[in-house]
């Protein structure tokens, strides 16, 4: 059903400047169906300013985006969202105070069916409404190995923790393409694997896909099926992985950057 | 909190809704017998407390849950006590109908007292509802002159459906029973989706606009329903006082409120209702000091009023620098023990 579109989400020709400053520079690119898409680059590169840009944060100053045929540009970022591209973010934007139920919860909002005259009288429909999503996240929190802090304060746990909480409240939005920011970054091993185990999940499910953007190269690798490279703000390849692992302009532009080298080698 | 890291199942979280009916018929206990109990006194303080929790709650759904700080209560207050005073005059309707009237005025002007809230936060925000106090004040202040006169408006007693409730023990019933309606609403929003999207406003704009949240949305609903029930609350507190005047309507009112859920514990329902309880002992502490030794040479407990303010203020700071989440964080770590000595941790 969705094999008949072109591109899923299609970026075209995407610039984003603040001020004097380029962050994205006619960056195209097209995220088909069902694939996992990774986005590398050294720090810098705009990965962040893309999602921001696709998802409305930051309203793009040229190009445009188009998802499932729908133009994006110019919606608020909760109408983004209602077009089905849920995203998390690189540093945790979780409600410290609410537990962690109550944060994917929250990404059930759309769903909520209810208004705000019907919470305030806490009648029938309401009660309902929330004894049904509490029954959907919680397929969610035992995919995410969450089960157990479901009750404590997002804000109390571990960060890598964290970033599971909050892969979990975007899929709670159900999404059809999911944004991942960073999804790693300061994560132990065992939440990495865990991350492998969650994409190729989805990518099997088939029922939504992901753009990985991400500093650790060996992950994109490992579970992208095409790998776009940003540099200074400007796409400047998309291939698959195993392409990109020995492209030349990637080697000059990325892999000849002292850190990030680094991190190529450990994760190798 | 105290177990940062620690996976242990939550304490007592599970038996929350069993808790709240247990809560629920406690609260209906008290207010039911309390004045039968007490003296006439003590039922003028807890209707003074039921009042002020009544316009503290609505408050701290707006700051504590939502993160919109507010000075505008008291021209909210004085917002529905002259619409209730306006409709009972002019057409002669009775208190329900008269507060109805002035939560839908609380409620538009609430709505455009929200609207910078759009844009500004914090600090700046709180500047806007301080233009807000002044103009409202000003503007009642010219409403009084036209309508009521220098004194202000002087409501009768009360009488509801031919009922005389102005003694002080039926102004207790009906005070109460409205706060503990008001303590119900909110008791219900904050549990449900709607909740949850103003600790979303509060804690994250980006990631309540990530969840599909509209934040604008959000803001506005509860600047405007918050505002509806404090201007209904000020009709009932109009009555309750027998009058209602520009000067009652002070900064140093709205300030009162805020200190109540600065004390009782920002974003907690029970917060609301202890700090209510406390702001409204205080002077009736500070007077009991007074008398018993503000005689000659008493110092400044010969001067209760001022006493009373710098009390005020000498509370929050302690609050503000030593315990933020108030009395009702102070309730939670104590039972918080008690339910792990039981437990044997």
């Amino acid at each position: 059903m969705k094999g008949s579109l072109p591109g899923e989400l299609v970026i075209d020709r995407l610039g984003l400047r603040f001020g004097g400053v380029v962050a994205l520079r006619e960056v195209s690119l097209t995220h088909h169906p069902d694939e996992v898409l990774g986005i590398i680059g050294p720090n810098g590169a705009g990965k962040t300013s893309l999602i921001n840009a696709v998802t409305g944060i930051y309203p793009p100053s040229a190009g445009s985006v188009r998802y499932r045929g729908t133009p994006l540009t110019g919606l608020s970022p909760e109408s983004i969202v209602a077009t089905g591209i849920a995203r998390t973010f690189q540093h945790n934007q979780l409600c410290g105070d609410l537990t962690v139920r109550e944060n994917v919860l929250l990404g059930c909002h759309l769903r909520l069916g209810y208004g705000v005259v019907k919470a305030a009288l806490g009648i029938g429909p309401a009660r309902r409404a929330e004894r049904r999503l509490r029954g959907e996240v919680e397929p969610l929190l035992e995919l995410l190995n969450l089960e157990h802090a479901a009750d404590e304060r997002a804000g109390s746990l571990p960060y890598g923790l964290q970033k599971r909480v909050e892969m979990a409240r975007a899929l709670a939005l159900r999404p059809t393409t999911l944004l991942l920011d960073e999804p790693a970054a300061g994560t132990s091993d065992a939440d990495r694997a865990a991350l492998v185990r969650i994409i190729k999940h989805l990518r099997g499910e088939g029922s939504c896909s992901v753009v990985l953007i991400e500093h650790d190269v060996g992950l994109v690798m490992e579970v992208s099926d095409r790998v776009a490279v940003l540099d200074w703000g400007e796409c400047i390849v998309v291939d698959t992985p195993e392409v990109i692992a020995t492209d030349a302009r990637v080697l000059a532009a990325y892999l000849g950057v002292d850190d990030t080298h680094a991190d190529v080698s450990e994760s190798a | 909190m105290t177990q940062s890291t620690s996976l242990a199942p939550p304490l007592a979280r599970p038996r929350a809704a069993g808790r709240r009916t247990v809560l629920a018929a406690l609260a209906v206990a008290i207010i039911a017998v309390l004045p039968l109990v007490v003296s006439p006194y003590w039922t003028t303080v807890a209707t003074n407390a039921a009042l002020a929790f009544a316009i503290a709650a609505p408050l701290n759904l707006l700051t504590g849950n939502a993160g919109q700080f507010s000075l505008g209560n008291a021209a909210f207050l004085v917002v529905g006590a002259y619409t209730g005073a306006y409709v009972t005059f002019t057409f002669d309707l009775e208190l329900p109908i008269a507060m109805l009237a002035a939560a839908a005025a609380g409620a538009l002007v609430g709505l455009i007292v929200g609207l910078p809230s759009l844009r500004l936060r914090g600090a700046y925000l709180l500047m806007s509802t301080l233009a807000a106090h002044y103009i409202l004040v000003f503007a009642a202040l010219k409403f009084q002159t036209s309508q009521f006169g220098a004194a202000g408006a002087i409501f009768p007693p009360l009488r509801i459906a031919g009922v005389d409730l102005s003694g002080e023990r039926s102004m207790y019933f009906v005070i109460a029973v409205f706060a503990a309606l008001i303590g119900l609403i909110i008791a219900n929003i904050m549990r449900s989706g709607h909740g949850r999207a103003l600790e979303a406003v509060k804690a994250r704009d980006v990631a309540a606009a990530a969840c599909g949240i509209s934040v604008a949305r959000a803001k506005l609903w509860v600047w405007s329903l918050t505002s509806a029930m404090i201007a209904a609350a000020g009709v009932l507190q109009a009555y309750y006082l027998g009058s209602a005047s520009v000067e009652y309507y002070t900064l140093n009112l709205a300030i009162t409120y805020v200190a109540m859920i600065l004390v009782g514990g920002l974003g907690s329902l029970g917060g609301s209702l202890l700090g209510a309880c406390f702001v409204t002992l205080v002077p009736v502490g500070v007077n009991h000091l007074s008398d018993a030794y503000g005689g000659e040479g008493g110092g400044i407990l010969a001067y209760p009023h001022e006493l009373q303010t710098v009390i005020y203020g000498l509370i929050i700071i302690a609050f503000v620098l030593l315990k933020p989440d108030g009395l009702i964080g102070l309730v939670r770590s104590a039972t918080d023990r008690v339910v792990r000595v039981r437990q044997g941790r």
